[in-house]
């Protein structure tokens, strides 16, 4: 009983790891439509599960999974869309 | 179903809004010929999920002399609405709510308006320009830059070096507007009427390298914002004029067209235009964008005579097959959105949460707008 809570709580553990949130600056969004073409880009980068654009803050927050994005994947998104950013 | 509501309020609506002075005052072609139209707008709401809610932001017509709405009703399952202007430019708004449901989101808007052509006579503008009146204090703001109208750096240095030593003011106009039409040229791929990002439109550093070679591509808002932007930074208050096409145009297919009795969908139609102010002549019509859209849909070469007379009837003058919704740019809507600030307001624009519905895109928002000429 008490190797089966332990693995249950590793897994747990090990799933929460795997996933991060993170706050990224972004320049050039100037009207709402831009928050839509970065979302759009966003979406279809591997492992993104959230997003949340925020135009009169100019930021984006990003909860993706670890094991299949990162940081640089994110950025290289928003670039893809045809803005910059950087990590908060 | 709220129709009792609507109707009440329509009624509200059509008080505040006819309160400008009686159709044709403002032009100076003595008994101007009016045109009717009745307009029908139709949402329905669309989203990836099911369950959602959504909000909506409508741009109504100004009624002045030359544009009336004379009837505005409008109906749906929404949850909550308001009619305002509430804004930094007095953008008339239909505002809808709907709370988070399954149910279809409808909105059915009905507008009925009457316009007449718009000309300022010459001689009038002429005139004021010679008398160098001050610019009144609350026209002021049409000499500011926006976000994407800038007047300063670039755009300044190319003002100076368009208008030379001309000090008059509508002498400066003539020159903004014939560069314009000259440098520039309708972009069919651009999307919708364009963002009017002028900043980006021109981006090179030599002003004489722009002057004599820049050659810039994109829509309606494009082309307005840089005759505005240009203009701006020349000393003339300028604005944009957001709108949508009605129906035909007498002048050419390419401005607006209709079927045999009148009727056009027009759910992509919005244009933009353009007015400058001389004092002691007031708002003075122009339209740089649709030169190009001529000579673009009709294959005409810039000197082609039928363009030559476009552009000069254009630099005083609107053909009213079109109503104007506002001048904004860049500003904030009531209620206030979860995306600010809105670049312009031509367009219906809607939201769900944070999510921007595509306004550029009719059947993914999903609306439809159609125009029935009555006559």
């Amino acid at each position: 009983m008490k190797k089966i809570l332990l693995l249950s709580l590793l897994f747990s553990l090990s799933l929460q790891a795997k996933e991060q949130s993170v706050t990224l600056k972004i320049d050039g969004m100037t009207c709402p439509l831009c928050t839509m073409a970065i979302k759009k880009s966003l979406k279809s980068t591997k492992g993104v599960k959230k997003i949340k654009i925020s135009l009169p803050k100019k930021r984006a927050v990003v909860l993706f999974e670890t094991t299949q994005a990162n940081t640089t994947t994110l950025i290289n998104a928003i670039k893809k869309a045809g803005y910059s950013a950087e990590l908060e | 179903m709220q129709r009792r509501n609507f109707i009440e309020k329509s009624s509200l609506l059509v008080g505040l809004m006819a309160t400008a002075p009686v159709l044709g005052f403002a032009s100076d072609i003595k008994n101007p010929k009016s045109r009717k139209f009745i307009v029908n707008y139709n949402f329905e709401i669309k989203h990836d999920s099911k369950n959602f809610p959504a909000k909506l932001w409508n741009p109504l017509p100004f009624t002045t002399a030359y544009q009336k709405v004379k009837l505005l009703r409008f109906d749906g399952n929404y949850d909550n609405y308001n009619i305002n202007s509430k804004n930094d430019y007095d953008a008339n708004t239909l505002f809808a709510e709907w709370k988070k449901s399954d149910k279809k989101k409808l909105l059915h808007l009905q507008l009925e308006i009457e316009t007449v052509d718009r000309t300022v006579s010459l001689e009038k503008i002429k005139r004021a320009s010679k008398l160098n009146l001050a610019t009144p204090q609350n026209i002021q703001i049409y000499l500011e830059p926006t976000a994407h109208i800038p007047t300063t750096g670039i755009i300044k240095q190319l003002a100076d070096r368009i208008i030379g030593d001309s000090t008059d003011s509508f002498e400066k106009v003539k020159k903004v507007y014939l560069w314009c039409a000259q440098h520039t040229f309708r972009d069919k791929n651009v999307i919708g009427c364009g963002k009017g990002d002028v900043g980006k439109m021109v981006s090179e550093k030599e002003v004489e390298y722009i002057y004599k070679n820049g050659y810039y591509g994109g829509k309606c808002t494009d082309l307005s914002s840089l005759f505005t932007a240009i203009a701006r930074a020349a000393g003339i208050p300028t604005r944009e004029v957001f709108g949508i096409r009605l129906g035909k145009s007498h002048f050419s297919k390419a401005l607006g067209k209709s079927d045999a009795k009148g009727f056009a969908t027009i759910s992509s139609w919005q244009h933009c235009r353009a007015e400058y102010y001389i004092a002691g002549a007031g708002w003075i019509p122009t339209d740089p964008a649709d030169i190009t859209k001529l000579e673009l849909v009709e294959g005409l070469k810039f000197n082609d005579p039928k363009v030559q007379k476009l552009l000069e009837k254009y630099i005083n003058s609107w053909e009213m097959n079109w109503v104007g919704f506002n001048h904004a740019r860049d500003f904030k809507l009531f209620p206030q959105p979860e995306q600010y600030p809105l670049n312009m307001f031509g367009y219906p624009y809607g939201e769900v949460e944070d999510n921007v519905l595509n306004y550029y895109d009719p059947k993914s928002f999903e609306y439809k707008i159609t125009s029935q000429e009555i006559f």
